[in-house]
């Protein structure tokens, strides 16, 4: 059996094995979520929340913005507290100063520290009993609890009005003035807000952990770390581990045994026939540097909330652009734009790997593009009026905010879109169809190529398997089989076939020699990219079989980003094969690029909130932000970049590049984001990472330790890097537009990519 | 943040004194011939010395009261500095003839003195107004 057939088989078996337990895991946390009680009931007897309470007041939280504006069970924003565990916080102190005035005192704090430690002690299994019975429905709790829920509640409806008590903590949380001016509204609210505390403290049945394994952290209520966290995060050290050494020594049996490739003489893909259709997709390149634009902008504007809360330089931008959708749209269009650079990328080569233009393909990526615009313009319209509160929650679910992060636009909009990726597909996969049917050397990374933008397609359709009355966690398992599935798989193998298959064309690489890597790597980042996804699932409800398998997988993703340095030296000799590979020195340059905040950004940051020790502690904290700058700008927006500097290359074959612009622009976008992680979301992460360790989670993400004059320095302190970042895209944005309104026209030999063969 | 008013202050002040200093020096560097002001080193310097300008800027503006507009001297500044740094980067981005090179470095020095006795009289008219006339 040849190589290639028993890497294939390899990728059918890991595929299918690991999708039986994502869905195996997946039904397992649908049965042991925490229930939704039919009422909340207190020992008297008395209803506090009904069923229809809870379910309402989570389409209350997701048409405020949801988890662009605090998070919950650590998913979401982070300038505004984490609710649920800001609940459970003010609820155990709600009760311990009831109890501590009954004792005579004046409040809990005024206690001698052994009277405290009584206190707590009494007050802890209260909170730790799980008290629904699965027969009535009921949840049952007690008066003194009770109690608690109303003073808790009395603050989150004031919080949440324009009450004049509150607003110095709307302004340190970015909220804006009556973010729920409807009191029923603010009422459903707390019922879901109670429910998602509930959760993180109250046992599971007939074990000694609850329902969120313990997060967060909070010496109130005894919620420590479980011993399986801490367990698992050892094996998933000895997983990465052994993954390390296997890799090693593939390389070192594999690697090397080709005699090297004698370059062309001339650039084979200099002066290529460009159909209607690669020509008609230079529109995306150009929408992805106005959406790139934008994306910074409101960036900075995001960030600059964390300093005036509700201010711009003293303008009362809250009230027209409020925080949560300011960071709703610059989330959704770091995605978009990305997405839009590789959208174009493959409307663009498949034409050009095929030699083949489909009838009416021109059209079709017209269409297509019009489509894109009508969703960014709809959904991004949508967005806001949810936010200022201008729409119904039914209304809201279908074309306002869905609140889940990254796939939080409409769910009208959001099956567009997925219609709109399928379109994509089609295109793509009809004007490839004639290099798969090929079967040369090439047609199995021809295929791989196909099959990623299938399952990038494909994929977007997980995020409509849940309803706007579906259980949270259910949520939060269909959301990661998009975000996650999306960049730790299937763009991980768009990225390494596309960028193989350049090199193949460039005649830098033998197409043998490449297929094998790209499925062997393909092999590798599938084996953990898949199952790894319970690492984003460890305290939303799942059992610890999850977190033991999102933890050993997830370990696996880190694994080949330890040897990148060999990949990155291979496509830095690429780039000096040949003098006329200067013509791609800038595309290989971010390729580059990409490898390097790959180790950095997605490996050592992302490894550092992986395990799930680390992650119970760091969830949420500016340590994720640091880990989602990095990795998402540093690997995709990247290779985003590099890509449409490659295809910008094909389609304005004729025009000579300035080398000045584009250095500069490359040199600002690294500096930049280094400073932006460097000298922000770092250091505030780590002080963050110690207020949770020394007083609990809730203080880290409080009012109180996010106002320190300390913390709002260290945000100022992201101005230097985001200048320099947005130089880099003004740079950017000006090279492209010069390709079109004043190029300099440089010689041309002509040639067809489909009969580029590289010289063996 | 006010309670850090006196540091960003220092530091902005110190900033701009030294942003003027390189760009005079690059600026002179340049007209004579030299090679060294569009340098790496002589970039780096220039960005991370001005980015901690604007830092200090914006930080002072967001932290200080409305009042700051009180007589529009703020805003008199901002269009000297815009002025010094639109100039001085015109003439360290684009190649010209020796006279315009020297025009450029002359306005933006001009501006940046402008700018200067703007600010140090918190007052629209500048030198005038510390002079006395």
């Amino acid at each position: 059996m040849s190589t290639t057939k028993r890497l294939w088989l390899g990728l059918a078996a890991i595929v299918i094995a690991s999708f039986g337990v994502m869905l195996w895991l997946g039904s397992d946390l649908m049965r042991t979520a925490p229930p939704v009680p039919e009422r909340v009931v207190t020992q008297s007897g008395q209803v506090v929340f009904t069923r229809d309470d809870i379910e309402t007041g989570q389409k209350v939280y997701q048409s405020m913005g949801g988890q662009q504006l605090g998070s919950i069970w650590g998913h979401g924003a982070l300038v505004a507290p984490d609710w649920s565990a800001d609940w459970l916080h003010r609820e155990a102190e709600a009760r311990l100063d009831a109890a501590a005035l009954a004792q005579g005192a004046q409040d809990f704090a005024s206690l001698e520290p052994h009277e405290q430690a009584a206190l707590q002690a009494r007050i802890e299994p209260s909170f730790r009993e799980n008290g629904y019975d699965p027969q009535t429905g009921d949840l049952t709790i007690s008066d003194d609890r009770a109690a608690a829920i109303t003073l808790v509640s009395r603050h989150y409806d004031s919080l949440f009005s324009d009450d004049p008590a509150t607003h110095e903590l709307r302004v340190s949380y970015a909220m804006k003035e009556d973010t729920l001016p409807d009191s029923e509204s603010r009422a459903k609210l707390n019922a879901f807000f109670f429910w998602s505390a509930w959760a993180t403290a109250a046992q599971r049945p007939g074990a000694e952990v609850s329902y969120t394994n313990n997060w967060p952290s909070e010496p109130l209520v005894g919620n420590s770390p479980t011993p399986g966290t801490f367990m698992w995060s050892m094996f998933s050290i000895l997983f990465l581990i052994a993954g390390i050494a296997l890799l090693g020594w593939h390389y070192a049996a594999w690697t090397g045994k080709d005699a090297p490739l004698t370059p062309p003489a001339n650039d084979p893909l200099k002066g290529i026939a460009l159909t209607p259709s690669m020509k008609a997709s230079a529109k995306y390149f150009w929408v992805v540097i106005a959406l790139m634009l934008v994306q910074i902008a409101l960036g900075a504007t995001t960030a600059h909330y964390q300093v005036e809360g509700q201010d711009l330089y003293g303008f009362d931008l809250s009230q027209y652009l409020p925080y949560a959708l300011t960071r709703s749209w610059h989330t959704q269009l770091a995605i978009l734009w990305i997405a839009t650079a590789w959208l174009g990328t493959g409307l663009y080569i498949a034409p050009a790997i095929s030699g083949h233009e489909p009838k009416f393909q021109r059209a079709g990526v017209n269409f297509l593009f019009v489509c894109l615009l009508i969703i960014v313009v709809g959904a991004f319209t949508g967005q806001w009026f949810a936010v200022m509160q201008k729409m119904g929650l039914t209304s809201n679910f279908w074309f306002g905010h869905q609140g889940w992060e990254y796939v939080d636009i409409g769910r009208f909009w959001q099956a567009f879109l997925f219609v709109g990726l399928i379109v994509w597909l089609l295109l793509v996969g009809r004007a490839l169809w004639p290099a798969i049917q090929r079967k040369d050397d090439m047609s199995s990374i021809v295929f791989l190529l196909f099959l990623s933008t299938i399952a990038i397609g494909l994929f977007y359709g997980a995020g409509l398997m849940y309803g706007s009355n579906s259980h949270l966690s259910e949520i939060e398992y269909w959301r990661w089989w998009v975000v996650h599935l999306w960049v730790e798989g299937f763009f991980e193998v768009f990225a390494v076939a596309v960028i193989s298959f350049l090199f193949v064309k460039l005649g830098l690489v033998r197409g043998r020699t490449a297929t094998i890597n790209v499925l062997f790597a393909t092999v590798v980042f599938l084996s953990g990219g898949i199952l790894g996804m319970f690492h984003h699932l460890y305290f939303v409800g799942t059992t610890m079989a999850g977190v033991a398998i999102g933890a050993c997988f997830s370990a696996l993703e880190v694994v080949p980003l330890a040897l990148i340095g060999l990949e990155a030296m291979e496509t830095w000799q690429h780039s000096r094969a040949t003098p006329w590979m200067q013509r791609y020195k800038w595309p290989i340059m971010f390729f580059l690029a990409v490898s390097f905040w790959n180790l950095v950004g997605a490996g050592l940051f992302g490894f550092l909130i992986n395990t799930p020790i680390a992650l119970y502690y760091m969830q949420g904290l500016n340590l994720t932000a640091l880990h989602g700058h990095t990795a998402l700008f540093g690997v995709y927006g990247m290779l985003g970049i590099g890509l449409m500097l490659f295809c910008l290359r094909g389609l304005r074959d004729d025009v000579q590049w300035n080398h000045g612009w584009l250095r500069g622009s490359f040199w600002c976008f690294n500096i930049g984001l280094a400073l932006m992680a460097l000298l922000t979301l770092l250091p505030m992460g780590v002080l963050q990472l110690q207020a949770v360790l020394e007083h609990g989670y809730a203080y880290a993400r409080s009012a109180e330790f996010m106002g320190q004059p300390m913390i709002h320095l260290l945000v100022w302190m992201r101005m230097p890097g985001d200048l320099i970042f947005a130089a880099g895209a003004l740079l950017l944005a000006a090279f492209v537009a010069l390709q079109w309104i004043n190029p300099r026209k440089e010689a041309s030999e002509p040639a067809t990519l489909a009969d580029a063969v590289p010289a063996e | 943040m006010i309670e850090f008013y006196p540091q960003i202050h220092a530091v902005h002040v110190w900033a701009i004194a030294l942003s003027g200093m390189l760009m005079a020096i690059r600026g002179l560097g340049l007209i004579g011939g030299m090679h060294w002001p569009r340098g790496v080193v002589a970039w780096s310097l220039g960005l991370a010395i001005d980015g901690t300008v604007l830092t200090a800027a914006a930080m002072l503006f967001a932290i200080l009261p409305s009042g700051l507009f009180a007589n529009h001297w703020l805003w008199v500044k901002l269009i000297f500095v815009t002025a010094y740094f639109a100039t001085g980067y015109w003439l360290l981005l684009v190649d010209q003839i020796r006279l315009r090179q020297a025009l450029l470095l002359a306005t933006s020095m001009g501006a940046y003195a402008l700018a200067y006795g703007v600010a140090r009289a918190h007052n629209p008219a500048g030198w005038l107004a510390v002079w006395g006339i």
